[in-house]
């Protein structure tokens, strides 16, 4: 579903060029529960960032159900990330002024939802167990919870694909472990395609797939993940 | 609308910078409204002033405006009772006006024949009871206060009011009651002429027997001889009976202004030859209705013997209307000067805004929010705090404007003779009250697009870095 | 029935040759006296004439000034144009006046500029006085009456005259009224009282000091005191009247400048 093909990253910072990501090509398929694992700063995240089309590459292609992303518009992309890509931050990134469920209902606002929003956000809070907490303010959730928000946040919208950076690495592993579980119950019940980088262990081990990366090269990817054409 | 959500809970979540900023528009809101109040308060009052005093239009002889300087006699109106009665007929005209009254310039030397002294003066023929009438014209309830001496009488064919300035060369203030008089200086005598032997005249004066003339049966007030010449070149020369004397608005014309009849001013302008006007003053009931009275008159003068012109009272003063455009540059001015600070403090509160969420932002914008979005919420975000700023702004003006005028604190304008009371016309100023917050609104929101328009831009990923 | 018309015929007859004989016993008609005087005060066609002017307040000299006046009667107008010279005192040496029909104009040799005084500036000052020189009396002014009366002159003598009583006949006469004593041989002016329009008097006039000139007695001492403020008082002191004939283009005011005052 979506295609990275030779696909480079690096940027600046000032005048020291940081080379992100080097020639990966990569091919994620639908429903499935990817991780992907690599020291810090060996181009994890980037690779989640092209992922979901809120960072470009350098060089290379990233193609979408076949459609090349450079060719659309931050407008296009925009919509098509509303709809389609969900993200899940290492910092939970809920919007402070709104409660939990103002928070998961941004997210199907924002996809372009206008039917029966707040019956499906708290639906979805109920599924993460948090109903009760429908109208706390994030700062008055523990790191669990507010997870748990940015969780049904990104699927309220039963979007394509779940992008996760380090999703447990700010909660204890009681909290994490039931994170974990209830990210897997929600890909098998959605089939929705998880890719998250993590250092987790126990998120390893509940993986599908685990794809390698060491300083900005796939040094890894399971069979599943080969683009035809381009061997590694 | 969850933008808006945001916006709002964001403005209130900084409860400090959101205050400071609110207030800062709310004291410049208020200080632009205060002082529209007041310009318009000034002008309104000038406005009532000039139009009491002469008129909303006077009407000359065509050509007076060019010439009648230079020959004034030459350019007064011949017939001028007829055209008061041609105007006072017509239905139109009629609708809007107030008063039509005669007047008549006169120029020339007034002396005391008891204390010999006599200055240059410039002064009207004017019918008293009509002037009284002109004097009463108050459409905007300023309560200016009217004339606080009773006028006088139009049968008293001799009597005159002065400036005070031409009482005290007179030497007439302790008769009249003026203040601040000095003693003339003593003429220095020329040495050159001490040589002249002294001559004795008495017997040549007694020989002609005593012309001088006697006071009006009964009249106590000082006489004064106004000398004024006739169209003939000829000298002419009139007794009046000085009622009082008046403090004019301005220095020049308390220094030489004389007001008598209008018979009187005739008779010693025009000598032997038949009385006419030097012009004809016309005042409506409403200065909105100028325009009107106007193209009225205008169509009027193209009538066959009516070969007559009109001037405005802002072309007569143009103090007023000078005045007009000097306080509307000040209050442009000011406003722009407030406006530049709702701009820096907007602009500055909402900048700091977008830095603090820069990660909130990056959230949106990953979610899926467009560029277009995410700026309009902050957009928003600078109108919530401008118009929280120009409501408080205009509550605030509407309290001090009530304690001002309530205050009993007086002034004394350009043009006041004295000192009046201080008001702020600002509770019948609709106008003013609904454009100068809701202008302040638009600026603040302009004032909250680059910074709006940087959120929105913003590289998701560089923002999503920022904790 | 003829006889009462003729009797009332007779009657009215009589009755006009009678009026008429009354009106003859009167005396000269007022016009033509007034004419005569004009003859009498008007030297010559040209002539010229020095005077001292002196201005008093209360008997005590304020002011003198000495002029050259050149004067030429306009053929066409019937009226003494004049020109008024500034001998002394020594700041004003040199400056000019020139009266020509009702204008009078102002001419500053240091300047070199000419400026019209309007009648506005002439009512006070110097100027006030001067149209009494300018005056021409049958041409303004028609006397509806010529009174025999005893006046009192400048000496305190009392002399026989005529009062003639004169009012303007055309626009151009400057007083509304004038009252004037002439002496009933000589027809010498005596006395003369100058009005406004509106019947105030404005100055009296005393004529004295009468001596041979450019073949006729002229007063050489002229006394105007200001009605409307007695205590001021001005006397002119005329000697030196002469024949001098000047060219018309002389009272034009491009001429003034070339004029230099002897």
């Amino acid at each position: 579903m979506i295609n990275l093909k030779d696909v480079s990253k690096t940027y600046k910072v000032g005048s020291v060029e940081t080379v992100a990501l080097s020639h990966v090509t990569l091919s994620i398929p639908e429903s499935c529960f990817t991780v992907v694992v690599g020291r810090s700063g060996s181009g994890k995240t980037t690779l989640l960032n092209l992922l979901g089309c809120i960072d470009f590459a350098t060089s290379g292609t990233v193609e979408i159900h076949g459609l090349d992303t450079r060719t659309l518009s931050d407008r296009d992309l925009t919509t098509f990330r509303a709809r389609h890509v969900a993200f899940i931050f290492q910092h939970f990134s809920l919007i402070p002024v709104l409660t939990a469920l103002e928070n998961v209902e941004y997210g199907l606002l924002a996809a372009g939802a206008s039917q029966r929003v707040r019956e499906r956000a708290m639906a979805m809070l109920d599924d993460v167990g948090l109903a009760a907490f429908a109208d706390r303010r994030p700062n008055e959730l523990s790191g669990g919870q507010k997870q748990r928000v940015a969780i049904a946040r990104a699927l309220v919208k039963e979007p394509s694909i779940v992008l996760a950076d380090e999703p447990t690495a700010n909660l204890d592993s009681e909290t994490g472990d039931s994170v974990t579980r209830l990210m897997r119950q929600m890909q098998r019940e959605h089939r929705t395609t998880f890719v998250f980088s993590t250092h987790d262990p126990e998120l390893m081990e509940v993986a599908d797939e685990t794809l390698k990366i060491k300083d900005g090269r796939v040094e890894f990817a399971p069979e599943h993940l080969q683009v035809p054409e381009f061997a590694q | 609308m969850i933008g808006a959500k945001v916006a709002v809970r964001s403005v209130v979540r900084n409860r400090r910078r959101s205050l400071m900023t609110v207030g800062s528009i709310a004291v410049g809101t208020a200080a632009i409204l205060l002082i529209g109040a007041l310009l318009a308060h000034l002008l309104l009052s000038i406005e009532t002033a000039t139009v009491r005093r002469v008129g909303h239009l006077t009407i000359f002889k065509a050509g007076y405006s060019d010439f009648g300087a230079v020959n004034p006699l030459r350019y007064s109106i011949p017939d001028y009772e007829r055209v008061i009665r041609r105007l006072r007929e017509d239905s139109e005209l009629r609708s809007v006006t107030r008063v039509i009254t005669p007047v008549q310039s006169m120029f020339g030397l007034i002396s005391s024949p008891d204390s010999g002294a006599s200055k240059t003066f410039f002064g009207r023929g004017v019918i008293w009871s009509d002037r009284q009438t002109m004097a009463g014209w108050d459409p905007y309830r300023l309560n200016l206060g009217g004339p606080t001496s009773a006028s006088l009488r139009d049968d008293d064919a001799n009597a005159a009011i002065i400036g005070e300035g031409v009482a005290r060369v007179l030497g007439l203030c302790e008769r009249l009651r003026v203040e601040r008089c000095k003693s003339p200086p003593k003429p220095v005598r020329d040495t050159s002429l001490a040589a002249i032997p002294d001559e004795d005249f008495s017997s040549l004066a007694e020989l002609d027997g005593p012309v001088a003339q006697a006071p009006a049966a009964g009249d106590s007030r000082p006489a004064a001889d106004l000398l004024a010449s006739t169209p003939n070149g000829a000298p002419n020369v009139m007794r009046v009976y000085v009622d009082r004397a008046e403090r004019q608005v301005a220095k020049e014309l308390d220094d030489n202004a004389v007001a008598v009849q209008l018979g009187l001013a005739q008779s010693l302008v025009y000598g032997r030859n038949p009385p006419e006007v030097s012009g004809l003053i016309v005042q409506l009931n409403e200065t909105v209705q100028l325009p009107r009275a106007e193209a009225r008159l205008k169509a009027l003068f193209r009538e066959p013997g009516m070969n007559l012109e009109y001037r405005t009272y802002e072309q007569l003063t143009p103090f007023y209307a000078q005045t007009r455009a000097f306080f509307k540059v000040l209050f442009t001015f000011i406003s722009i000067i407030v406006g530049l600070i709702v701009v820096f403090t907007v602009s500055n509160a909402m900048m700091m805004s977008v830095l603090e969420r820069t990660s909130e932002i990056g959230t949106m914008r990953a979610l899926g929010a467009q560029q277009g979005a995410v700026r309009n919420q902050f957009l928003l975000e600078g109108t919530v705090l401008g118009s929280a700023g120009a409501g408080a702004g205009a509550l605030l003006a509407l309290l001090l404007a009530f304690a001002l005028n309530r205050s009993g604190l007086t002034w004394q304008p350009p043009t006041a003779a004295a000192p009046m009371p201080f008001r702020l016309y600002l509770a019948g100023e609709t106008a003013l009250i609904l454009a100068v917050p809701l202008l302040l609104v638009v600026v603040a929101c302009v004032a909250s697009w680059l910074p709006a328009r940087r959120a929105g831009r913003m590289t998701i990923v560089e923002a999503l870095r920022h904790v | 029935m003829f006889e009462r018309t003729a009797r009332c015929a007779a009657v009215l007859a009589v009755a006009c040759t009678a009026s008429f004989a009354i009106a003859a016993a009167a005396g000269p008609n007022p016009q033509q006296i007034l004419s005569q005087v004009d003859k009498v005060r008007n030297p010559a066609a040209a002539f010229a004439v020095n005077n001292i002017a002196t201005e008093y307040k209360s008997g005590k000299a304020t002011g003198q000034a000495a002029f050259v006046i050149q004067s030429k009667l306009d053929g066409r107008t019937a009226q003494y144009r004049n020109v008024i010279g500034y001998v002394a005192p020594a700041r004003d040496a040199g400056k000019l006046i020139l009266m020509n029909g009702a204008a009078m104009w102002f001419y500053d040799p240091n300047s070199r500029q000419s400026i019209r005084i309007s009648p506005q500036q002439r009512l006070i000052g110097g100027a006030s006085n001067a149209d009494v020189l300018a005056i021409n009396l049958a041409r303004d002014y028609k006397a509806n009456s010529a009174a025999p009366e005893t006046v009192k002159n400048a000496d305190q003598a009392l002399r026989q005259s005529w009062r003639l009583d004169m009012t303007p006949s055309s626009p151009q006469a400057a007083y509304g009224r004038i009252e004037y004593w002439v002496d009933r041989e000589t027809l010498l002016p005596i006395k003369g009282r100058f009005y406004a329009d509106s019947r105030r008097l404005l100055k009296t006039v005393f004529y004295s000091a009468f001596k041979p000139a450019l073949g006729a007695q002229r007063p050489t001492k002229v006394t105007i005191i200001d009605q409307l403020n007695s205590a001021h008082v001005t006397t002119m002191q005329f000697h030196n009247y002469r024949r001098s004939d000047v060219p018309d283009s002389y009272f034009e005011r491009e001429y003034l400048s070339r004029i230099k005052v002897r």
